[in-house]
């Protein structure tokens, strides 16, 4: 929603960082482990890939969200479809990275009689498991498939505003493990930013408008190496980039607002439920050329826990169930990955209202509850249009990813900002 | 108990069989009676009893056939958890899992796993392993209400497990294994709010076992994590066998055990069961020897790294009888002094 003031644009615009891929009914499961055992050909696989990400993408739209995110699918693990992308595969399994084939990525991931599979461990403090990295000094980041390229076209010819979704660079790093060679993995940093150049330009010329680089790792207790290894990595990443959203979550990053306000980015995303209180900090002297994304405990909704956020308890409360907590759609992180998206048996029939409570949150929020900033004709109370029905379909979600994550364009980024489309005035209510 | 040096056993699930899962999910659509699917489960119990004793495992477990997923079966009989048809949420690569909802407070109304333990133990005379899930476990893979500290919700659920404990040991059960894959997990990811989350999550575990006599042993299991920093808080939880995950990493994890000299037995797993190869024997000793330079031969044990119920029978006696053979001739090549034991 576009606000209009004599002297100012403010904007919200609504995004989720990432999309459950697995399928509502782990369309993805069946298809994978079917493909495994010989009994489904890839190009099956390719498509019940392309499908799942067609109708995810629609989801998002028809919920109202400004962009999709393409990035977010991977056929076995985040972590390592980025490495795939990067072309940094280990080189233990002696693939070249450049013609990585489905069967070779899933032999990095699950091991044949020869090599033993890549490690796993745990994400963060999720019990999503990623495949580790494995850092060498010949460790080479010379280019890798195409996968992420193609599903940009995918959604571009599906008519979508793209945003992509990638792991950064220093999170990646962070998250892999030396395997030899190396003193530090840090020491792999000045080969691995010109892969995410190439990458990043290459998305740039696909006319993708903004990539959210998620870097998790700023919630971490980070040394000071490796914090100091920000700026200058996003300084040589920017100028060929898209527009680039840097994402934090599962944790506070307030110690490093300084540093974070003085990057190069076009905007921040902040996890305001977990940390709602690291708001404060950040839009203290918050630069007016970058955008804030966040979640918020009034705005929006968390992925890892499925309670009604506070502010909606208080008001409508859904009293179905057997202590008054109601429960809700959503998912923080693109890793949290959450499927079912029918009214659950257990459930209170209120519940199927969710997602249009959902939506008209949404709604409600990209009108006037989100802008940090709001011009004063808005600051009239939001009225919900009498009696719109949620659409009937079975996009209702007891459980999509992060509908909430709402961005708010300072003023002067956008005071050339576009006009109201007719249908973002028709939902704009009254004013 | 009579073990001999390098006892082995499993974790405590075994293949999950089409059958296994065809004849549960009749029984909860209720096109099974009851006696009917206990039936099934008793034969599936015998079989896995009778592999193991085969495969010449020390240490039995009576295979879970009857759990659907280790959190979600205690769930199910617990008061104060709901459970959604289609939540699922990604494990890794395609598996998922559908946490269950802690809405409220968490009792136990009857015991949980006593009678498919005891008819397990009455079918051998080798140990019978009673498996149960840890508290933390069981509040880190739920959606846990946010009404009340996730610390008082952990005791509520601990209680209802000592009660489980208890039922067990009069049983006649002589080892216990309270698996724990997610305590690493839960920890804040800031240092500061560690030595909070360590203590009420020690406590919760020590309030699960501390119950029973000392004659009965307490194992426990973890998962894929580094475990070198919270080692005081693993130590803390007294358990006296701890398995863990460490065949990947090459027994990396093991170092930091044996320089904290963590005072009890461990279970290093000795082969990936994520992973579809059967490991060579000669692999699993190399491994073990490797965990001999850093635990005493005595305080170890030779287990996989998890549970077995994603994998399929062949791979899985094939698997095992390799394991059971390098402990054998791990057990051969032992010093003279640990002969008599053996």
């Amino acid at each position: 929603m576009i606000f209009h003031s004599s002297k100012e644009w403010t904007v919200a615009v609504a995004h989720i960082l990432g999309f459950p891929r697995i399928g509502a009914k782990r369309e993805l499961k069946a298809a994978l482990e079917s493909f495994w055992r010989g009994e489904l050909p890839e190009s099956e696989l390719l498509k019940v890939g392309r499908e799942l990400r067609g109708k995810h993408w629609q989801w998002q739209r028809d919920a109202g969200l400004d962009f999709v995110t393409v990035g977010d699918f991977a056929w076995y693990d985040t972590v390592l479809q980025t490495l795939a992308h990067l072309g940094c595969v280990p080189e233990r399994f002696g693939f070249d990275p450049r013609a990585l084939t489905l069967p070779d990525y899933f032999t990095l991931a699950r091991g044949d009689a020869n090599h033993p599979a890549m490690e796993m461990t745990k994400w963060f403090d999720t019990n999503y498991h990623y495949l580790v990295p494995e850092w060498s000094s010949d460790t080479r980041f010379d280019g890798g498939v195409e996968w992420l390229f193609e599903e940009v076209k995918q959604a571009k010819e599906l008519g979508h505003p793209v945003k992509v979704a990638l792991i950064g660079p220093l999170t990646l790093l962070h998250a892999g493990k030396i395997k030899s060679g190396l003193s530090s993995k840090l020491d792999l940093l000045t080969r691995m930013v010109p892969a995410y150049q190439r990458l990043l330009a290459r998305l740039k010329e696909l006319e993708v408008g903004w990539v959210q680089i998620d870097e998790p790792v700023l919630g971490l207790d980070l040394e000071e190496r490796w914090l100091a290894a920000f700026p200058p990595t996003y300084e040589a990443l920017a100028p060929s980039s898209p527009k680039i959203l840097l994402a934090t979550y599962f944790e506070s990053v307030a110690e490093r607002d300084t540093m974070l306000k003085s990057l190069p980015v076009s905007g921040i995303h902040l996890d305001l439920v977990r940390a709602p209180q690291q708001l404060a900090t950040f839009l203290n002297g918050y630069p007016e050329s970058k955008v804030l994304s966040s979640e918020s405990s009034t705005v929006a909704i968390s992925g890892a826990p499925i309670w009604m956020p506070p502010s909606w308890r208080s008001n409508r409360c859904m009293t179905g169930s057997a202590n008054g907590c109601g429960s809700l759609p959503h998912a923080r992180c693109s890793t949290c990955r959450w499927t079912s998206r029918t009214r659950e048996r257990w459930m209170p029939r209120s519940a199927a209202g969710w997602r249009s409570r959902c939506k008209s949150s949404l709604r409600s929020r990209r009108s006037s509850e989100v802008s940090y900033r709001v011009p004063r004709r808005s600051r009239r109370p939001w009225k919900p249009r009498a009696k719109r029905r949620p659409r009937e379909s079975p996009r209702i979600g007891c459980a999509p990813t992060q509908w909430n994550t709402v961005w708010t364009h300072c003023p002067s980024a956008t005071r050339a900002g576009r006009r109201p489309s007719r249908r973002e005035s028709r939902n704009r209510g009254p004013d | 108990m009579k073990l001999p040096l390098l006892p082995t056993t499993t974790i405590g699930s075994f293949p999950q069989t089409p059958e296994i899962r065809k004849a549960r999910a009749a029984f909860k659509k209720g096109q099974v009676a009851q006696s009917a699917y206990v039936k099934a489960m008793r034969t599936e119990i015998r079989d896995a009893v009778a592999r193991q004793e085969a495969l010449g495992l020390d240490v039995l477990v009576h295979g879970e056939a009857e759990r659907n997923d280790m959190v979600e079966y205690f769930g199910e009989q617990l008061q104060g958890f709901a459970f959604t048809g289609n939540g699922w949420v990604q494990s890794y690569g395609s598996r998922c899992v559908k946490p269950p909802i802690i809405y409220g407070d968490v009792e136990r109304p009857a015991p949980m796993t006593v009678e498919w333990t005891r008819y397990a133990q009455s079918l051998t005379r080798k140990p019978m392993k009673g498996m149960l899930t840890g508290p933390i476990t069981m509040l880190h893979w739920s959606f846990v209400r946010d009404d009340q500290p996730r610390s008082r919700t952990a005791m509520q659920i601990a209680l209802a497990l000592r009660d489980e404990v208890l039922d067990l040991e009069r049983a006649g059960t002589a080892i216990i294994q309270i698996d724990e894959p997610a305590l690493r997990e839960g920890l804040p990811l800031k240092k500061r709010d560690w030595a909070q989350y360590l203590d009420w999550a020690v406590h919760a575990f020590k309030l699960v076992s501390s119950g029973v006599a000392d004659e009965t042993q307490i194992h426990t299991h973890m998962c894929y994590a580094e475990f070198n920093d919270i080692l005081p808080a693993i130590a803390a939880l007294d358990a006296d066998v701890i398995t863990i995950e460490t065949s990947r990493s090459d027994m990396e994890l093991l170092e930091g055990f044996g320089e904290f000299r963590y005072p009890n037995e461990i279970g290093p797993g000795v082969y990936d069961i994520h992973s579809a190869r059967v490991p060579d024997s000669g692999d699993m000793m190399k491994l073990l020897e490797k965990a001999a330079r850093v635990i005493p031969l005595e305080r170890l044990w030779v287990n996989p790294d998890c549970g077995l119920k994603t994998r399929g029978w062949p791979e899985t006696e094939a698997a095992l009888a390799r394991m059971v053979e390098a402990a054998r001739r791990m057990r051969a090549r032992a010093p003279a002094r640990y002969h008599h034991a053996a």
